[in-house]
């Protein structure tokens, strides 16, 4: 894990506005998958949800100066991919280009659904966050205990994570306390 | 009995463990202790969102073209030395007729004349003029980088270091014109060094006074 990982978003700006590279890749990836997820919810499909990937982040990058004083960057990025998901779609409804033109239309509950769901974006982002500063071995540990379909045993754990059975309780406790400090650290609970 | 690990807060909040085991958890939380109430707060949380998480990560080509408008800055790579060689030096001018010329003896005598020296390198003059200081005992050396390739009021701010052996360097900086002023300067052969973005020009030996 590379240092800027650990940096807050502000830090991350504030490195940004010196063109440091390192720091705007970090910002990137930091972000992606928040975008990605808001994309999802608009059932956008992958060349449209890439177009809105990008339209996020050259807001981001043009607007990194009056950013720099911004409480919460993970709001400001859920506000502008809605929008962006909105201008495209409403493009694509008057040009009948959208990518899935079958796919249902999700507008007229669009704009609920978010207004619905934007503290949970925001805590699964959170998570994210908190579980990639995680060593490789715990984060694995992590996701196969929270986000993929979950062993029912030690044993299956053992059997994906390579592990003996015995060190797979006191690995995953001592790797719990951690993603418990990373949570703490980055305001989730 | 004692807060539960969280290793086993998570497997009672998951469903697993034995009737005794889950029991005495359980009993442990209804007795309302703060941390295990926090962990069980943070854990059914993470247990709750993580499923939803419908995130992905884009085609790696079009997060390398995002990455792309911040530019890499490049490495930092020694700066050239550029030899500047003597283009004219008013104490080995021809005599004039008529006219006498200064001579090194002149940097000793009362009627010592500035002497003028103009070097060249890459299209770069440096014009140096060495006067006697007021106070007869010393010499002032003054100077001025001009440039034909960048707006003359881009010079400000460079460096310009006076090098002699027995003593620290002397460190100046070019004002908006490119012109510098070093002044108690006792009579020796010094080093000049003017450091500019793209160079840094050496003259190697400038005698100031009669060494």
């Amino acid at each position: 894990m590379n240092e800027y990982a650990k940096f807050t978003d502000a830090e991350l700006v504030a490195r940004c506005l010196e063109e440091d590279h390192d720091a705007w890749a970090t910002l990137v990836y930091r972000y992606q998958r928040l975008i990605a997820s808001i994309t999802r919810k608009f059932r956008l499909g992958a060349d449209d949800a890439a177009d809105v990937y990008q339209s996020v982040n050259l807001a981001l990058f043009q607007q990194l100066n009056s950013l720099r004083s911004h409480q919460k960057l993970s709001s400001w990025i859920i506000t502008v991919t809605v929008r962006e998901c909105w201008k495209l779609r409403e493009r694509a409804r008057r040009t009948g280009s959208l990518d899935e033109p079958d796919a249902p239309d999700p507008s007229s509950d669009a704009h609920l659904l978010l207004e619905e769901n934007i503290q949970l974006l925001e805590q699964q982002h959170l998570l994210r966050r908190a579980v990639a500063l995680l060593p490789d071995k715990c984060r694995t540990l992590i996701e196969v205990l929270f986000f993929r379909e979950s062993p029912n045993s030690y044993e299956e754990i053992s059997r994906q994570l390579a592990m003996p059975v015995a060190s797979i309780g006191p690995t995953r406790g001592r790797c719990l306390e951690k993603l418990k400090k990373n949570l703490e650290k980055i305001d989730f609970f | 009995m004692r807060c539960p690990s969280l290793d086993r807060l998570t497997d009672y909040l998951r469903g697993f463990g034995v009737g005794t085991e889950r029991a005495t958890i359980q009993e442990h939380l209804n007795m309302g202790c703060p941390d295990c109430q926090q962990n069980q707060q943070w854990l059914l949380a993470v247990k709750r969102i993580a499923p939803l998480d419908d995130s992905f990560e884009f085609p790696a080509a079009v997060t390398a073209h995002i990455l792309s408008w911040m530019p890499t800055k490049p490495v930092r790579t020694p700066l050239r030395t550029l030899l500047a060689q003597l283009i004219f030096d008013s104490f080995a001018a021809p005599p004039l007729a008529e006219v006498r010329s200064a001579t090194m003896a002149d940097a000793q005598a009362d009627s010592f004349v500035a002497r003028q020296l103009l070097y060249q390198v890459d299209g770069i003059d440096v014009d140096l003029r060495i006067e006697k200081a007021a106070d007869a005992a010393s010499f002032e050396l003054l100077g001025q980088v001009l440039r034909q390739d960048v707006p003359q009021a881009d010079l400000a701010g460079q460096v310009v270091h006076l090098w002699q052996d027995d003593i620290p360097p002397i460190a100046v900086n070019l004002d908006a014109e490119g012109m510098f002023r070093i002044a108690s300067l006792s009579p020796e052969i010094y080093e000049l060094r003017v450091t500019l973005p793209d160079g840094v020009i050496a003259i190697p030996e400038i005698t100031i006074g009669e060494v």
